[in-house]
């Protein structure tokens, strides 16, 4: 290390922090900013408290040699390299390689400066709280000694921390291209949409050999090593422990080294043929001559966001398997859970877009002001834009459930099910067209993740979400299904009243989406021009 | 200081300096493509553009200069529905123009702020539905698009989006939606910025023959230079305000610029004189 290099770290450091609490200064920041120290406080006391002290005490009470521990440390590095992959925190969070380059530093300390701005994240401080605490656990109930158990806890965060700056650094090289963005986009959707779903249906199944084989391979891993030097009763035990985990740290550090060297991978050939009339341009004619263009555009956008995309073709498979979630195991309360269901998702899909049409227009914003159309033209071919594409989705479901399902459908049940799809789709897209202008975000088209909808969008989302999950875990015990079957009829009402709603907020949106145009313009278009 | 008391003699004789204007060059018979009358934009304490009085003939070329943060691009915003003024009128054509006038804005053609492209469309989709909204038919769409793109250099990237061009790429793409459905007025903010000599020089020539068919370009930049040798009128505004108006042609025949009883051999000059300089010294430099 040169002169100067640590005042140099220091100060990189302290900016990033800077840097944090600008972003925490904004109205969204400041909401993120709550919750974030409500977590870090609360789950780093929580965590120091029970779950590394705690984790302790049950391992010792109940004599699991580091079974506990070893869980306890799975789920800190889960949860740290989960949560870094949520915020997009890592290595490159603060500053890129080729930033840094701007400043006096050479290879080997701009490497060093990225690594440890991202081990001071915020978000790594609750693996560093845990893993210090469930080691002092130990010590303090005798079942091991500091001497070993803070290098072991040094060891696992150093390791975790190096395990995910390699698996950030593999997703950003992968990211780089479009086509990376995609599959990259789909793995992460799938194992947050399914992953809860997979370890539910586990759980459900009770195979004790498959968590049996699971711990066995914790032991190699590096909270398994961890946690047998935490706990280890002999001196063989913990050398051999502490060999395999400086031998992760040595070996992730390198893979992280060349992961960094790999050049980052160029898109293909961009030549092609146009493509004139197409499908988005003949569905769109349907909606008359003013909005056919625009509905045209939307759909092309909506179809082109990876997110959105995700969410539509995944869709029918959450109303398929969404009852392994909800804890009903009665065939009537099946039915009550399969009306939420459909509820629900027919709420949740592409609600990232729905909720927010104006949020991913970037500086293209401006163009529906200057275009020889009114502002509300655009914002209601979103929106119908919406509308269509999720009712394929929601229609598709109701014909693959119908087909797969094995609950007794008849006439009575698919026109109660079909009602509640046509309700839930126009009653979100119509409140989707307040919260886009109401409570509009600026969102970025090709992430993945990161929290995409303001907080009253989120509200609205959630409310779609919980509000019919709760009625539903209330009536699946209490209701028998078939009086809400001898009441048929009444289900026509709900689709007759959000398709009123959605037709009234068509036309009255219009003076109040004119009135904040300027506003929208500046929130959306303001900070993201090239 | 001295500039902004020169701004604020000249704001009160605006009305006087277009009268001179279309008096001297003979112009008094040319129909207003643009006219606007004491425009105001403030932003809370800010003032964006303070009671802005211009008026720029048909078929004429027109720059609009001034120095960072002056309002040109607020200016354009109102001109263009970008932007609500907070007073003031402006007449498009002949018509008054707000930011709901719909049958106006087919008229015209703009190059916004930011380019306002649509990022994750590719080009030709992004000039097919520009194209379509001011309701070109689907055989003119195809061929001015197709015709668009070929002399624009633009046919080689077809399926790559807007968010993947260059700079100077999208801002052709911008330029081209602006003028694709032979609007009476092009707005253009900074139209040259990134392009290469060759496109600048194409987009140049494009503009010539706008303006002599009777077509009208009000356009913004900071390149002194190109000003001077296209632009017919100029008017240079300062802290919202309009610091000068006048000719600029009369440079190509070795004439002089005049403001305020002074004269000027360049346009530079001229602006330097009334934004102020900017020779701040740096001693340790």
């Amino acid at each position: 290390m040169r002169d100067g290099f640590l005042g140099n770290l220091w100060t990189l450091v302290r900016l990033r922090y800077r840097l944090i609490w600008a972003q925490a200064r904004t109205s969204n920041g400041k909401i993120a900013l709550l919750v974030a120290l409500y977590l870090l406080g609360g789950s780093a006391a929580l965590l120091a408290a029970l779950s590394g002290l705690g984790a302790a005490i049950v391992d010792t009470e109940f004599e699991q040699a580091g079974l506990v521990a070893r869980w306890m440390l799975t789920m800190f590095f889960i949860n740290g390299a989960g949560l870094s992959l949520l915020f997009g925190v890592g290595t490159q969070a603060a500053f890129t390689e080729e930033s840094l380059r701007r400043y006096p530093l050479n290879s080997q300390e701009r490497f060093t400066v990225r690594l440890t701005i991202g081990l001071l994240d915020p978000v790594w401080l609750i693996l560093i709280v845990g893993a210090l605490g469930l080691a002092v656990g130990f010590a303090w109930f005798g079942e091991g000694s500091l001497i070993t158990g803070l290098p072991a806890a040094l060891f696992f965060i150093a390791a975790s921390y190096l395990a995910t700056a390699c698996l950030l650094s593999l997703v950003g090289l992968i990211m780089r291209s479009r086509r990376g963005t995609a599959l990259m986009g789909v793995i992460v959707l799938l194992l947050v949409s399914f992953g809860p779903l997979a370890i539910s249906l586990i759980a459900v199944s009770k195979r004790e050999s498959f968590w049996k084989l699971i711990d066995r391979m914790l032991r190699f891993t590096p909270s398994g090593a961890a946690a047998t030097m935490m706990t280890g009763d002999t001196l063989l035990m913990v050398l051999g422990s502490a060999l395999l985990l400086i031998a992760w740290c040595a070996a992730l550090a390198w893979s992280l080294d060349r992961i960094e060297r790999i050049p980052p991978i160029t898109e293909g050939a961009v030549s092609g043929q146009a493509t004139w009339d197409d499908l988005y341009d003949q569905i769109a004619r349907l909606f008359g001559r003013n909005h056919a263009p625009f509905v045209a555009r939307s759909l092309r956008y909506q179809l082109r966001c990876n997110l959105i995309r995700f969410s539509l073709i995944t869709s029918p498979l959450l109303v398929l398997f969404g009852k392994f979630l909800i804890p009903s195991r009665t065939a009537k309360g099946e039915i009550i859970i399969t009306f939420a269901l459909f509820f629900i998702t027919s709420a949740a899909t592409g609600v990232a877009m729905m909720l927010n049409l104006f949020g991913y227009e970037g500086a293209g914003i401006r163009r529906f002001a200057v275009l020889p159309a009114s502002f509300a033209t655009s914002l209601r071919a979103g929106s119908i834009a919406s509308l269509l594409l999720r009712a394929v989705t929601m229609l598709a479901a109701l014909a693959l459930w119908v087909a797969l399902a094995k609950t007794q459908m008849n006439v009575r049940m698919f026109i109660v099910i079909f009602s509640i799809v046509i309700a839930s789709l126009f009653l979100f897209n119509a409140l989707g067209l307040w919260t886009s202008v109401l409570a509009p975000k600026s969102a970025d088209f090709d992430a993945m993740w990161n929290s995409r909808l303001s907080f009253g969008a989120n509200v609205v989302m959630i409310g779609g979400v919980f509000v019919p999950y709760a009625i539903a875990m209330g009536l699946s015990q209490r209701l028998d299904p078939a009086v809400i079957l001898r009441f048929w009829w009444m289900a026509l009402l709900l689709p007759m009243l959000s398709i009123g709603f959605y037709l009234f907020s068509l036309r009255a949106i219009e003076p109040v989406v004119i009135s904040r145009r300027e506003k929208l313009i500046n929130l959306i278009a303001g900070a993201r021009d090239k | 200081m001295n500039s902004t008391v020169e701004i604020l003699s000249i704001d009160s004789i605006q009305d006087s300096i277009r009268d001179s204007i279309r008096a001297t060059s003979g112009e008094v018979a040319q129909p207003l493509a643009i006219n606007i009358e004491n425009l105001t934009k403030r932003y809370g304490e800010v003032m964006a553009v303070d009671r802005l009085s211009l008026g720029v003939p048909a078929g004429r070329l027109f720059g609009f200069l001034g120095p960072n943060g002056a309002g040109k691009s607020t200016t354009i915003g109102c001109l263009t529905g970008l932007i609500d003024p907070t007073s003031g009128a402006i007449d498009l054509l002949g018509e008054r123009f707000t930011a709901d006038s719909v049958e106006l804005k087919r008229r015209i053609g703009v190059m916004p702020e930011g380019l306002a492209l649509f990022d994750h469309l590719y080009a030709h989709e992004f000039l097919a539905f520009t194209a379509r909204v001011y309701g070109l038919d689907e055989q003119t769409v195809r061929q001015r698009v197709e015709e668009l793109l070929t002399v624009l250099d633009l046919t080689s990237v077809y399926r790559k989006r807007l968010a993947e061009f260059s700079t100077g790429m999208r801002k052709k793409v911008a330029f081209a939606a602006a003028i694709i459905h032979r609007p009476e007025i092009l707005f253009l903010d900074e139209p040259f910025e990134s392009i290469d000599p060759a496109g600048v020089a194409m987009l140049k020539d494009w503009l010539r023959r706008f303006v002599a068919g009777g077509r009208t370009v009000f356009m913004t930049t900071h390149v002194l230079e190109t000003v001077e040798r296209l632009c017919d009128d100029v008017a240079i505004i300062n802290a919202g305000r309009l610091a000068w108006r006048g000719d600029v042609g009369r440079l190509a025949n070795g004439g002089t610029l005049e403001c305020n009883g002074r004269q000027f051999n360049t346009l530079e000059a001229l602006f330097l004189s009334l934004v102020g300089e900017k020779y701040g010294r740096l001693d340790w430099l």
